[in-house]
């Protein structure tokens, strides 16, 4: 798949320092995205649930709250240091589900974009289909993750190489 | 020119005949005429026997007898080359004529009495008698057969007329307004109690319910916009199918949607589609029966969407499976023009036809005001793996086959609810053929898109181009 010059289009379930550092490494290349789609609330929640019933089904109760405490005490490690991703002046507009219509129609409104996911869930045929298949996603979790996204993303939109591959999409809150 | 002469037959009823001869003559989009007395016949064209016709009268002329096969062998699927025609083997071919009525009048469908039926006298799609060629055309497999036996006899037969743009196709996108609304007590209630039953998407659907109502967050099924959206984007118009609500001649089924189209914001919410060029219809209740309870239904939703309300299709598909000639006949009287409800169930076509008919032919004179019946051929959740009847690895071959019939010429009415826009929770995976395959059509050069009604008001009058008329009915 050849790809030519192009808007970038960025995906996360939420704002966090990874979809920020993301953020600010292809700005700073001078390629800031035409449009980042966060996860609304009740998509944070849902996904929540989910990946506790994952936890729990897997771990017990105990567990699966062993592990939902687990998970504060990451974020809370965590703390923000990029800027907030409001300060590029980027249109950010809120989804409720990844795979939802509402979030391919952005994407269809803005066609030959490269779609960078940046912590979300398993995109769907659907969304590989209006995405043309040219989606990119987290090579791994955490912040060397999203500056791996961002040197592909700039490599791809270099029109380097010429072939890339549409990468697996990213596991329920990796990164 | 074709002169059909429709002699006497063994048919139980010659009227599906000579319904044949008209569906088959608009689908060799020729100019055609039906006749029962030979004299009759105006000296031009040539002339198409089919039963017992005294032949004498017309001696000299171009004539091709169409051999009737009788009642020896039943009409049954027949492959005749690459074609999968439908008919009865006769003497010298087959007989396209028999098999073209059985398919039209549902014939093939009687033996599907008892237990082969449902609550709603539907015949499940696995137990069809054409579930292994749903998605073959066979009564325009049964026109172009007949078209090659009346090229290799008299040479190119003249195109009269065309149903849609010249050699295109033509797809129609429709959506059944079916629970619209996640934000209401009964389907919130509904996903939550399947949802502890163990159903994950359904919970899902709950939770996403419950958390975008206390977050005060749009409607997840609420999707009429982003449809349009969608729509102008591929830069044409759909047909919505909207259930106008119980009334005295149509008392509400368990079944039926539980939402109140009077309250807000659906008078206003249509009101914009259809000024904005959607078009609205009918989606009649289960209960809906004969002609008062159909213009009941008709008159509320034309005075809900603002335009006249002219098509219609059946919820749960009820109400053309027992008797379809009658549930038409009652819906053209109730001023109704176009229906959407003939389905296998399944992928592919019930009555073995992919481009319209017009059963008003056998209580109109003409075609001028016909009534049209549109085959919906694709439906969301026919086509999505965990609710088709189709194993999983047939779903895609058989969309693709319907594509590519829709594109020589024929017709393609798709269907996606409102609600599957949702593509998540209870409806998760349901874009997925629509966005692999039909978003795409949009620019295929094969294919213009048209809403149902202009689908209808196109083959009527593509069938009154080819409509010579008859003097003897």
């Amino acid at each position: 798949m050849s790809v030519a010059m192009q808007d970038l289009i960025i995906i996360a379930s939420q704002e966090d320092d990874p979809v920020r550092r993301l953020t600010a490494r292809v700005c700073a290349a001078g390629h800031p995205p035409c449009l980042i789609l966060l996860g609304s609330r009740p998509e944070r929640i849902v996904l929540k649930l989910a990946a506790f019933g994952k936890a729990r089904r897997q771990y017990g109760l105990v567990g699966a709250l062993r592990w939902l405490l687990g998970m504060r005490d990451r974020r809370a490690e965590g703390a923000i240091r990029e800027p907030p991703l409001s300060r590029w002046g980027i249109p950010i507009l809120e989804f409720e589900r990844v795979n939802g219509g509402r979030t391919l129609l952005e994407i269809i409104k803005r066609p030959g974009s490269l779609v960078l996911l940046a912590g979300c869930e398993p995109v769907d045929r659907a969304f590989l289909a209006v995405a043309k298949g040219r989606c990119l996603a987290w090579p791994q979790p955490g912040l060397s993750g999203a500056d791996g996204l961002a040197e592909m993303a700039l490599a791809a939109l270099a029109g380097s190489p010429d072939e890339f591959p549409v990468r697996a999409p990213s596991p329920v809150f990796e990164g | 020119m074709l002169r059909f002469v429709l002699g006497s037959t063994s048919a139980k009823d010659p009227a599906f005949i000579r319904q044949a001869l008209f569906e088959l003559g608009v689908r060799l989009n020729v100019q055609f005429s039906i006749h029962v007395d030979p004299v009759t016949i105006p000296e031009d064209g040539v002339i198409v026997l089919y039963g017992s016709v005294a032949t004498e009268k017309v001696r000299g002329r171009n004539l091709l007898q169409l051999r009737e096969a009788g009642s020896a062998a039943p009409c049954a699927p027949r492959r005749v080359g690459d074609l999968w025609c439908f008919g009865q083997e006769a003497e010298a071919g087959l007989d396209v004529v028999a098999g073209t009525a059985t398919l039209l009048s549902f014939q093939h469908e009687t033996g599907c009495v008892g237990l082969a039926r449902d609550g709603l006298d539907r015949i499940p799609a696995q137990a069809h008698p054409l579930r292994e060629h749903f998605q073959e055309p066979l009564v325009e497999n049964n026109a172009r057969y007949l078209r090659q036996i009346l090229e290799g006899r008299f040479g190119d037969l003249p195109i009269a007329s065309t149903p849609w743009e010249g050699t295109r196709g033509a797809l129609v996108l429709t959506h059944d307004v079916d629970g619209p609304q996640l934000h209401a007590p009964f389907p919130l209630l509904r996903s939550l109690a399947k949802g502890l039953l163990g159903q994950r998407r359904e919970m899902e659907s709950f939770q996403l319910g419950a958390l975008t109502l206390l977050c005060r967050r749009r409607d997840p099924y609420w999707n009429f916009e982003d449809w349009a959206e969608l729509e102008t984007l591929m830069g044409t118009r759909s047909t919505f199918y909207v259930y106008p609500g119980p009334g005295p001649a149509a008392p509400r089924h368990f079944h039926d949607p539980h939402y109140d189209s009077h309250r807000s914001p659906f008078p206003e919410t249509l009101a914009a589609l259809s000024g904005r060029g959607w078009e609205i219809a009918v989606h009649h209740g289960i209960k809906a029966h004969g002609a008062a309870a159909y213009a009941e239904s008709r008159d509320v939703l034309t005075r809900l969407g603002g335009a006249t309300v002219s098509g219609s299709r059946s919820h749960y598909w009820s109400g053309v499976w027992k008797e379809p000639f009658e549930a038409w006949k009652a819906m053209d009287q109730a001023g109704f023009d176009c229906d959407a409800s003939l389905t296998p169930q399944s992928l592919g076509y019930r009555g073995g036809t992919m481009l319209p008919t017009m059963p008003s032919m056998t209580w109109r004179p003409g075609p001028d005001h016909g009534f049209v019946v549109l085959p919906t051929a694709l439906m969301d959740a026919y086509a999505h793996p965990a609710f088709s009847p189709l194993d999983p690895e047939r779903i895609h071959p058989a969309v693709d086959r319907l594509i590519a019939n829709a594109r020589r010429g024929g017709l393609l009415v798709t269907d996606w609810h409102v609600r599957t826009f949702l593509n998540a929770g209870a409806h998760e995976g349901m874009l997925d053929v629509f966005m692999e395959k039909i978003w795409g059509l949009a620019s295929d050069p094969d294919l213009v898109l048209m809403t149902a009604r202009e689908a209808a008001a196109r083959w009527r009058a593509h069938c009154a181009r080819c409509w010579l008329g008859g003097e003897d009915r």
